[in-house]
């Protein structure tokens, strides 16, 4: 009401003084911030409906007085004002109306305001994203959230992340959230210069009206839109080179390797009851036969004392590590352009990205195109069209624990292997071509050099993706506003596996080649009616009413020949031999139907609800509709009168939740009794039975509660903190069946989950002045995930081989092994704990024992981590800006397969060793906890066991940027209108006591050998605009 | 306009919104209702069977591998076997953690791929005339006894030490819902011997030719004696194998053809092609030691001592264990410097034996100390064995399918055939005469026996016994594991005979050295730690006693 009455003073005023104000001609141009000129704008003066509107050029001119004021107003920019005075001339450079873009969130089938939301979410923006040198949406969202964990566990060029929002959602269906592009369910995501911004929804209220496919979260990501004005352009380059990130892991030489062999040769035979003497003979005459050759120029290059002789000279130290390992080098260039009218806009964009991995020969290259165009045909009218393209290819069998992998070659072969074939002066040997021999001999994978083989065998793919979604919104009255979408998506991908057949795999068959190419179609349609009013100025009602569908079809065909006899080509029709094919095809529906109706009263209370049925042709006809519902509110304090006099709150609100979601992540088909075809004996058809009936199967639904407090304090700080709890009912579980039944599992409803957790964010703004900024975003999740149902008392899980057991109050990540009870100090040998127990049957108390089969399981902890998090600092001054970003996680268990094969006490000898090995148990060294290294170890010493876990806890320097930005008159000195140069280092430094390759490694929580561990990476680049 | 966009738009909408539109098939796989429609399908599924026989857990490999290479002929070779099977050498394996775990489930599938069929029989979904319909039935059931048959002596006590032990589980319908405890062993028994009596009356299938891929009337009988025989029930066994040997094919004359492709004696067998073989997987893999042109892993092959047991004039030495063949098409024999084919290499070897010296790895002498002399013995020793390996490998009698093999008379230059193809025998002949021999002698009668026995001595081309009692069965016994050498009987008859064995050349844990089945705690395998999991029937207390 005051703002009324101030408004009527002013207007009146206004009023008078035009009546005495000598009038005068004013003109000018309206540029916007590149320079170009904006028509269209409208220039009036203040207070009147006098008014004009600029020209195709931006130029305008306006019969105006000294006392006037012009307000310049344009859609999307900010309304300037500015006093005419004397001026005659009067230029102005509107802004893009910035304030407007942050107070608005990309949400579930809409926008929200954010101050009006009512769930749980956390937002990303470009800017942020930018600073990452990777092109995963997942790695780039590491660190910046609450509540959300991404786990990067692979350095491998293209390599993805996992994210885990909330805790695990499922055991049996996935726990990864819901990707939404620009509206579309599980469109493809874009490429990452493309994202305009990426909201993750973590609570149920947020997430529900996804409904069946919303309980691992929703990230709803979306993409650039054209600008009004003049067509900018936009170009980026970036260079990366990437290494290893430093670790503590270390391998031996090859004169320690052999010293190492000796001892445990000589070991074995003084077990085996031979004296000092026979078992120096015995060492001598098998160690080339057992470690592989003898990589000193003497014969026999130790005494019978296990010293080395004065005239052995080391001959051969190759070092795997080093010659598989290379400096990545990753090129990343970007142009786009955006620009429009207050008609149409458009964006448009073009990528390349090309990266070598660390390891020889992965690489991964991408090209990628967007198209967004955005058309108003009428006032009531709109229509949109989004496309993107991507085009990948990669090649390279690197990352996986094969023994043509040249990963697993860098952990396996010891240094006294050698890359060429060496005569007897250790001088490589050339072929008839004059080329390097390759040797193809050693002891742990006979017939395998990995770099020799990546030169002869190919592992190359390519994947062409396509996406485009059409989009009409239509104001069939005032408010009312009818919006569809329709989307197709289609992938394709081939790959193409050649392999020799004179070496490594590829020998069982004399050569093969694989080829493979799958593609899969599906189209959606998504349509929304939404109604939104304001009542007497204090009620405002927003009714969405949405249905969608979608089809989903996929086709995979292979062929593989073999008999190559040679390695000219891979083309099947050049093989011998064909050996198999292989076809495939499945399909799977959806029908989703929902409402959600918010209210907000006088902008401090909201409500709001939804509802969502869903069904989908995984299920029974009985069990195929899910119905999944939310309601939230939310009470803005801040907006209270008993707060406002509170000076230093500047927002404080909160939120809370309840909503139940699904999880629709299960195989097709599954409820019905089959048969298969194609189990055929003896080349005559056969039919097996292959699937039991399980027609109560239905959709997997979670609960969450969620309680939240945003604040905003002092006009510097602001966050959230929140509390949340799902339960998830009905997990679909693969129930153990006994044996006899002639089944090992079947799928049902039968689990039971609790993930609760507390998030914590904190933005504060340090320092503020002229020319210097600094900003701190800190955010920590504890979170705690327990199983309270099971269809059993204990289910060792599917993958028990790796120590893992399912129990009601145990966490399902819980490490369930042998516990390792270190090395017997008089014999060297290796010892577990055992329960010992009553004649009922109590455990009474523990022993240890030498006898790995009698050892007890036992519950070590989990992998999950107690809680983690990331702090990130942004500094600026003048032009420069500084960004360091950390991320931390504390608590999760590591099982370190890496350091179980290299640490194998002679169980797997002739194979690399870990550097810890020289401190093994010796006669002369009893005071270790390595057990002593014998040939041909029967102790079972390198059995899965606590021995090999370790503490995963660890904080990590993610990212260090920097960049400089151009002054905008020096940049168009040069005819830019922006110009940035920026390097960054990721990964830069880690603090952890894990000795193993990288302590980040996900739920999983297992550091595999073979694979890729994350990279260290130093960017430059530099961006323009013009 | 604005009427027509928004029909246009109620179109796209609703047109999708019906039930039906949500039905999908999957395209690779039929319901329970076609499934046993007709002849067709009966036959498919009954084909279906012997398809998860033939799987790597089954028969492909592992029940042979478990049975030799606990044994105490056959020895696991130290280095290159990728540690496959070094747990069961070993006997240490755990209820948890066992490849008898999978042989349990994987017999198991057997089985119930048999109660499926059976189940729908009696459900009245299998509309054929009887004559048709038992003839299926037969075959079925003849292979849910087999199954059985194996478990319950994989599993369970010896029949002949505690027939009132606890046996398996007997599962004899398809309800995944209910659960069986583990039955009496004599109850299980009882049930083989019936499905197979069933099995006799209405099998129409004969042996020979073609037929040996299949369950046939011979193989009934004969595994009625062998059920027989376990039971100690040697009257009835006499009876069912002299039966069996009339419908079997005449025992081969000798022994120039392996088991790969079909020995004319061959009762039934598991047969493989090029489409379905399981490459590494498979069982030859495991006896071809041929990693130098890419085939099998020659994990396992009979041991030094037990080889010195043929007299060295036994064609089955020749033929079997000859392998000069498999050398000869082996790519190469990499001596540190030079490559050359290896039966280049052995031939000037023996021509030249102080040339050699140095070439020879010191690590196969005891000692490491090589002469000529030594060369020479080396040499001729590894001619046969598996290269310089610590066994005698069985290549001969599991030879590559297609490969050129003419046993003792081959011409060294052959054809390689397929890696790691061949049969799996399950049943021949010559076992029948072995068991006939046996049975004769244990029923009183010498002097059938020692005929019997000499039927396998002159084809071996051995000299044949006058022996009799005790020195006789000696033999006899002596001469099955000579001939079932790698056929995956060895442990049964450990069991079955009761009396103790050392293992020779055995280099693993030396608590098992010596095998005991008078008292056989680990010879048992453990129960599935996962099913007494998921057993209702089942608690921790119904582990096998070794386990507990």
């Amino acid at each position: 009401m005051k703002k009324l009455i101030g408004l009527v003073v002013v207007f009146m005023l206004l009023g008078l003084s035009s009546v005495f104000a000598q009038s005068k001609t004013v003109t000018g141009t309206v540029v916007d911030l590149s320079g170009m000129g904006l028509p269209g704008v409208s220039v009036s003066i203040k207070g009147t409906t006098v008014g004009a509107s600029t020209d195709i050029d931006g130029k305008w001119s306006l019969e105006t007085s000294a006392d006037d004021i012009l307000e310049f107003s344009f859609v999307g920019m900010k309304t300037q004002e500015v006093k005419v005075g004397n001026k005659t001339v009067i230029n102005v450079t509107l802004e893009e109306d910035r304030v407007a873009v942050e107070e608005v969130m990309v949400v579930g089938y809409g926008t929200a305001k954010k101050s009006s939301f009512t769930g749980s979410a956390s937002v990303v923006k470009s800017d942020q994203i930018k600073r990452t040198p990777t092109v995963s949406l997942a790695k780039a969202l590491q660190a910046t959230s609450p509540g959300v964990m991404v786990s990067s566990s692979s350095g491998a060029a293209g390599a993805d992340a996992t994210i885990r929002i909330r805790g695990i959602g499922s055991l049996a269906s996935g726990s990864d959230p819901l990707w939404v592009v620009d509206g579309v369910v599980d469109a493809p995501k874009p490429h990452i210069e493309d994202i305009e911004s990426m909201t993750v929804l973590k609570d149920a209220a947020a997430a529900s009206i996804y409904g069946s496919r919303a309980a691992n979260g929703v990230i709803v990501v979306s993409t650039k839109s054209g600008k009004v004005g003049r067509t900018q352009f936009d170009f980026q380059a970036k260079y990366s080179v990437s290494n290893k990130t430093t670790n503590k892991f270390k391998l031996l030489n090859s004169a320690e390797f052999y010293k190492v062999s000796w001892d445990g040769l000589y070991a074995a035979a003084i077990k085996s009851g031979k004296n000092e003497a026979d078992a120096a003979a015995y060492a001598h005459a098998n160690l080339v036969a057992k470690a592989g050759k003898n990589p000193y120029d003497v014969a026999q290059p130790f005494d019978n004392n296990g010293n080395l002789v004065d005239n052995a000279n080391l001959m051969l130290d190759e070092d795997w590590n080093d010659l598989v390992n290379r400096t990545g080098v990753t090129q990343q260039y970007d142009l786009s352009a955006a620009g429009g009218n207050d008609k149409t806009k458009f964006y448009f964009s073009l990528g390349y990205f090309d990266q070598e991995g660390i390891i020889k020969p992965d690489m991964y290259s991408k090209y990628t195109g967007q198209v967004n165009v955005t058309n108003k045909v009428s006032e009531k009218l709109k229509i949109g069209f989004r496309s993107s393209f991507k085009r990948t290819s990669s090649n390279g069998l690197s990352g996986t624990s094969n023994a043509s992998s040249t990963g697993y070659a860098a952990y396996t072969l010891p240094n006294n292997v050698s890359l060429y074939e060496l005569d007897d002066n250790f001088q490589p040997v050339k072929d008839a071509d004059g080329n390097y021999k390759y040797n193809w001999d050693n002891k742990v994978s006979q017939n395998y050099n990995p770099i020799g083989l990546a030169n002869l065998n190919n592992y190359y793919s390519t994947g062409t993706y396509f996406f485009s979604s059409f989009n009409m919104n239509f104001e069939i009255l005032k408010g009312l506003v009818f919006d569809t979408k329709f989307s197709g998506r289609y992938n394709s991908k081939t790959t193409n596996d050649f392999e020799t057949g004179e070496y490594g795999d590829g020998l069982a068959d004399k050569g093969r080649s694989e080829k493979t190419s799958y593609e899969s179609l599906k189209y959606m349609s998504s349509s929304t009616l939404t109604y939104d009013k304001t009542f007497d100025e204090l009620h405002h009602v927003n009714v969405l009413l949405g249905y969608e569908f979608e089809d989903y079809k996929y086709k995979y065909l292979e062929a593989v020949a073999k008999e190559y006899e040679f390695n000219f080509s891979d083309e099947l029709d050049v093989a011998a031999k064909p050996k198999s094919v292989d076809s495939d095809t499945y399909q799977d529906r959806m029908i989703g139907m929902f409402s959600r109706i918010n209210y907000d009263y006088d902008n401090k209370y909201y409500l709001s609800g939804s509802i969502r049925r869903d069904a989908s042709s995984r299920f029974s006809p009985d069990n195929r509709w899910g119905t999944f519902w939310s309601v939230s509110g939310s009470w803005r304090l801040s907006q209270e009168d008993f707060i406002q006099s509170i000076d230093f709150i500047d927002n404080l609100k909160l939120n809370a939740s309840y909503g139940t979601n699904g999880v629709a992540g299960i195989g097709r088909y599954l409820y019905m009794p089959l048969y298969s075809l194609g189990g055929n004996y003896n080349d005559i058809a056969g039919i097996v039975h292959s699937q039991l009936s399980n027609k109560d199967l239905k959709w997997e639904k979670s609960g969450m509660a969620n309680v939240g407090l945003e604040f905003g304090l002092f006009g510097c700080i602001s966050g959230t903190l929140e509390w949340f709890t799902k339960k998830s009912e009905d997990m679909l579980m693969n129930r153990p069946l006994a044996y006899s039944t002639g089944w090992n599992e079947r799928i049902e409803n039968i689990g039971a989950m609790k993930n609760s957790g507390i998030e914590f964010a904190l933005n504060t703004v340090n320092i503020k002045s002229e020319d210097f900024e600094w900003t701190t975003n800190f955010n920590i999740t504890f979170s705690k995930t327990e199983l309270t149902a099971l269809s059993q008392d204990e289910i060792q899980s599917p993958d028990n081989y790796w120590g893992r057991v399912w129990r009601v109050g145990t966490d399902p990540y819980t490490w369930y092994l042998k516990e390792w009870a270190g090395v017997d100090r008089e014999t060297g040998e290796a010892q577990w704990w055992k329960d010992v127990k009553d004649a009922d049957g109590n455990v009474t108390s523990r022993e240890k024992t030498k006898d790995y089969s009698s050892a007890d399981y036992y519950e070590l902890g989990s992998s999950i981590p107690d809680f983690y998090g990331g702090l990130s600092n942004t500094f600026t001054y003048k032009n420069f800006t500084l960004g360091v970003q950390m991320n931390y996680s504390v608590g999760g268990k590591i099982y370190d397969n890496l350091e179980q094969t290299t640490m194998n006490d002679g169980a797997s000898f002739g194979y690399q060793l870990n550097a810890k090995v020289l401190d093994a148990w010796r006669p002369d060294n009893k005071d270790s906890d390595i057990p002593q290294y014998i040939y041909n170890n029967t102790s079972k010493s390198n059995a899965s066991s606590s021995r090999y876990l370790y503490d995963g806890s660890y904080l990590r320097i993610k990212n260090i940027s920097l960049s400089y930005d151009f002054d905008k008159s020096d940049a168009r000195k040069v005819g830019l209108q922006s110009a940035r140069l920026f390097v960054n280092a990721e990964n830069l430094y880690t603090f952890t006591n894990y000795e193993g390759l990288d302590p980040e490694q996900g739920v999983s929580g297992r550091n595999g050998f073979g694979t890729i561990p994350n990279v260290r990476t130093f960017t430059f680049g530099v961006r323009l605009g013009f | 306009m604005k009427k027509i966009l928004i029909i246009l738009l109620a179109g796209i909408i609703f047109s999708a919104c019906s039930d039906s539109w949500l039905e999908t098939e999957p395209t690779e796989k039929i319901s329970v209702e076609n499934a046993f429609s007709t002849e067709k399908s009966i036959k498919a599924a009954v084909n279906g069977v012997y398809y998860v026989m033939q799987s790597s857990h089954a028969y492909g490999r592992f029940l042979t591998m478990m049975q030799e290479v606990r044994g105490d002929d056959m020895i696991l070779e130290e280095n290159y076997n990728w540690r496959r099977f070094k747990n069961e050498y070993n006997y240490a394996y755990y209820p948890a953690s066992s490849n008898g775990n999978s042989i349990y489930l994987k017999l198991y599938e057997v089985i119930e791929a048999c109660n499926s069929i059976t189940d729908a029989e009696k459900a009245g979904k299998i509309s054929l005339p009887d004559a048709t319909k038992n003839k299926y039935l037969a075959e079925v059931r003849a292979a849910r006894a087999l199954a059985y048959f194996h478990l319950v002596r994989l599993f369970a006590k010896p029949y002949i030490l505690d027939n009132d032990a606890p046996g398996v589980p007997l599962k004899l319908d398809s309800d995944a819902g209910v659960n069986e405890g583990r039955a009496k062993t004599s109850v299980v028994y009882g049930q083989i011997i019936d499905d197979l009596l069933f099995s006799e009356k209405y099998i129409t299938l004969t042996g020979g030719q073609g037929g040996n891929a299949k369950i046939t009337k011979a193989f009934v009988r004969g595994l009625l004696g062998r059920v027989y025989m376990t039971m100690g029930n040697y009257p009835d066994a006499l009876v069912w194998t002299d039966k069996a040997i009339e419908d079997a094919p005449a025992y081969s004359s000798d022994y120039s053809v392996g088991m790969t492709e079909g020995m004319s004696e061959s009762i039934f067998e598991i047969q493989y092609t090029e489409n379905t073989f399981l490459q590494y997987g498979s069982l030859q893999s495991f006896y071809d030691f041929g990693y130098l042109d890419g085939g099998g892993y020659g994990t396992i092959g009979c041991s030094d001592d037990f080889y010195a047991q043929y007299a060295p004039n036994d064609n089955r030495l020749k033929s079997w264990f000859y392998t000069q063949w498999a050398y000869s098409n082996q790519k190469h024999y990499y001596d540190g410097a030079n490559k050359t084919t290896f039966y280049d290499f052995m031939q000037s070897a023996i021509a030249n034996p102080a040339e050699y010296v140095g070439t020879i790895p010191s690590s196969i002498t005891e000692d490491g100390v090589i002469t000529p002399e030594e060369v020479n013995k080396l040499v001729r020793k590894n001619w046969v064995r598996s290269g310089f390996r610590t066994h005698y490998s069985l290549y001969g009698k599991f030879p590559r399918k297609g490969a050129d093999f003419v046993g003792y008379t081959a011409n060294p230059e052959g054809s390689t055939g397929v890696m790691n193809l061949g049969h799996v025998p399950i049943m021949r002949t010559s076992e029948l005469i072995l068991m006939k021999a046996e049975l004769e002698h244990r029923n009183d009668d010498d002097g059938k026996a020692q005929i019997e026995l000499n039927k396998i001595r002159t084809r071996a081309g051995v000299a044949t016994t006058s022996a009799t009692g005790t020195a006789l069965l000696d033999e006899i016994l002596l001469e099955r594991r000579k001939e079932l050498i790698g056929e995956g009987f060895r442990m049964y008859d450990i069991l079955r005979l009761q009396k103790p064995v050392t293992r020779s050349n055995y280099w693993g844990d030396a608590k098992y050295k010596v095998l005991d089945p008078t008292n056989p705690g680990k010879m048992i395998l453990p129960i599935p730690k996962k099913e007494i999991d998921a057993n209702d029937k089942l608690t921790e207390a119904d582990q096998n006693e070794a386990y507990l």
